[in-house]
Parts: structure tokens; C-alpha cells; sequence
């Protein structure tokens, strides 16, 4: 009876081994890659009542972090904390970034955040990081 | 783009109600109203060198100082009988003003425009 065997190469088989072991340093990257085209769109949509206020600290990435629920692995950018304003006074962030945002009755809104998000830009920066970090084993 | 949004939403009501809907801002003594306005225009299609269509995005204010979630599914029935789709991860969460009373929610919506490039 005839017969194949095929043994997979050592160096394909440490490609694997490879990629394997660095998944969730090579999917942080790509997400933290992602993360830094967006702060830099946030930044420059960003009100101008915002660039000289001290709100601008309050714009972070954060580490990359793996969601319990579904292990999936994240890094956001965000308006995190207080910021104190020009009167002195103590001001959540995430609050002033919101009416900014989407208004409210009294006050028109100027959307910066979410035209931040540009798909095919973000994607872009992703590939390029999965690229890297797996050593070019992984590409588009 | 806002004369059909005006025509769509001419006589717009939810249980009887008349809702006015107005472009940016809204003047009139209703306390409950929509405002819309245009965020952002997004490429789409391009071709030959030249944009061929591309996605618009508009945010409808739905203001309130009561229960609004009929009219949240009123304005998803009547913008999606006419083409508009509705973008979940561009709309807000529930938001309530303190001074005002007001609650008030964001919803996006988006359209595919085609690009008249004949001159």
C-alpha cells in the first residue's frame, strides 16, 4: 500500500511556536498601534477651548488590558479624571468632553470625538504592527 | 441632503404628538423636540482617480423631559424606511441635564450619497 508521510519543517514549526507565545503581545501592540492614530485624530479635532486648558492631560491611552468576560484584548483612549478649570474649579472630564461631544439643549455641539475613528487608517497602523511584532510572519 | 431630512420628517408625530424637527437648533416653545445636523462626510467608492460616492453622517438630538423611547423608535422606523442606517457605536448613552430636566439621546444614522462628478 503506498504511503506519504509529511514532516512540517523545524523552521515552520518554530514560526508557529512563535506566534503562538506572543499572541497577546502581538494583538496589544496592534490595539495600542490603533489607539495612538486615534489620540493623534483626537488631538487634532479637538475644540479649541481645549488646547489650553488643562483638560488636555485628562487624554490618555490606556495599557493594553484583556476584557474578562470574552478575553479580548483592548487599549481605549479616553478623557480620564478631573481636570481643574479656569475658575479653579474641580471638573470631571469625561463630563465636558461628553456636552462637547453630543450638546445639549443650551449648548451646540462640536463632535471631535467620534470623526476621531477613522477605519481604514486605524486598520492600516493594526497591519503594519502585526507585521512587526511577528516578525513579518504575519501580513496582510 | 437637509431638504429631504425636512420632507421626511414634515408632520412628524409619535402617539399623536406633533415633534418638531429642526436643522442645529431649535427656537420654538415644544419640550419636546429633534435637532439634526451633518458630523462628518466619509469616503466611500472612489474610481478613475475620482470619488465616486461616499457615506454621510448625521446625529438626530431627540430632547425630552419625558420618556422618549417611542420617539427613539419612531425616528430608527422613518429614517430607515427612507435608506438611513442607523450606527449603534456612533449614538450616545442616555443623557439627563440637571439644569435643564431635559434627557436627551444621540442617535447617528448614516447615507450612501453618489458623487455627481459631470462638472
Amino acid at each position: 500500500m503506498a504511503k506519504f508521510v509529511m514532516q512540517l519543517p523545524t523552521e515552520i514549526l518554530k514560526d508557529i511556536e512563535y506566534i503562538n507565545n506572543n499572541s497577546d503581545k502581538i494583538f496589544g501592540e496592534m490595539t495600542q498601534a490603533g489607539a495612538n492614530v486615534t489620540i493623534q485624530n483626537v488631538r487634532s479635532n479637538i475644540p479649541k477651548s481645549f488646547v489650553d486648558s488643562n483638560i488636555m492631560n485628562c487624554l490618555k491611552i490606556t495599557r493594553v488590558y484583556k476584557t474578562p468576560s470574552d478575553q479580548g484584548i483592548n487599549t481605549k483612549v479616553g478623557f480620564f479624571g478631573y481636570f481643574t478649570n479656569k475658575n479653579g474649579v474641580k471638573t470631571p472630564a469625561p463630563l465636558v468632553a461628553n456636552v462637547f461631544e453630543y450638546g445639549s439643549s443650551k449648548f451646540t455641539k462640536q463632535p471631535f470625538f467620534r470623526r476621531s475613528f477613522k477605519k481604514a487608517q486605524i486598520e492600516k497602523a493594526m497591519l503594519e504592527a502585526q507585521k512587526r511584532f511577528s516578525r513579518g510572519l504575519l501580513s496582510e | 441632503m437637509n431638504n429631504e431630512l425636512q420632507t421626511i420628517f414634515t408632520n412628524f408625530a409619535v402617539e399623536g404628538v406633533t415633534i418638531p424637527v429642526s436643522f442645529l437648533k431649535y427656537t420654538g416653545r415644544s419640550t419636546t423636540y429633534i435637532t439634526y445636523q451633518e458630523i462628518q462626510d466619509d469616503t466611500s467608492f472612489s474610481a478613475d482617480d475620482d470619488l465616486q460616492a461616499y457615506v454621510t453622517y448625521y446625529d438626530f438630538d431627540i430632547y425630552s423631559k419625558g420618556n422618549y423611547l417611542k420617539i427613539i423608535e419612531s425616528v430608527k422606523e422613518i429614517l430607515k424606511a427612507n435608506g438611513w442606517i442607523w450606527q449603534p457605536s456612533m449614538t450616545s448613552q442616555d443623557l439627563y441635564e440637571e439644569d435643564t430636566g431635559y434627557y436627551h439621546k444621540t442617535l447617528c444614522f448614516a447615507k450612501i450619497k453618489e458623487e455627481n462628478n459631470n462638472g
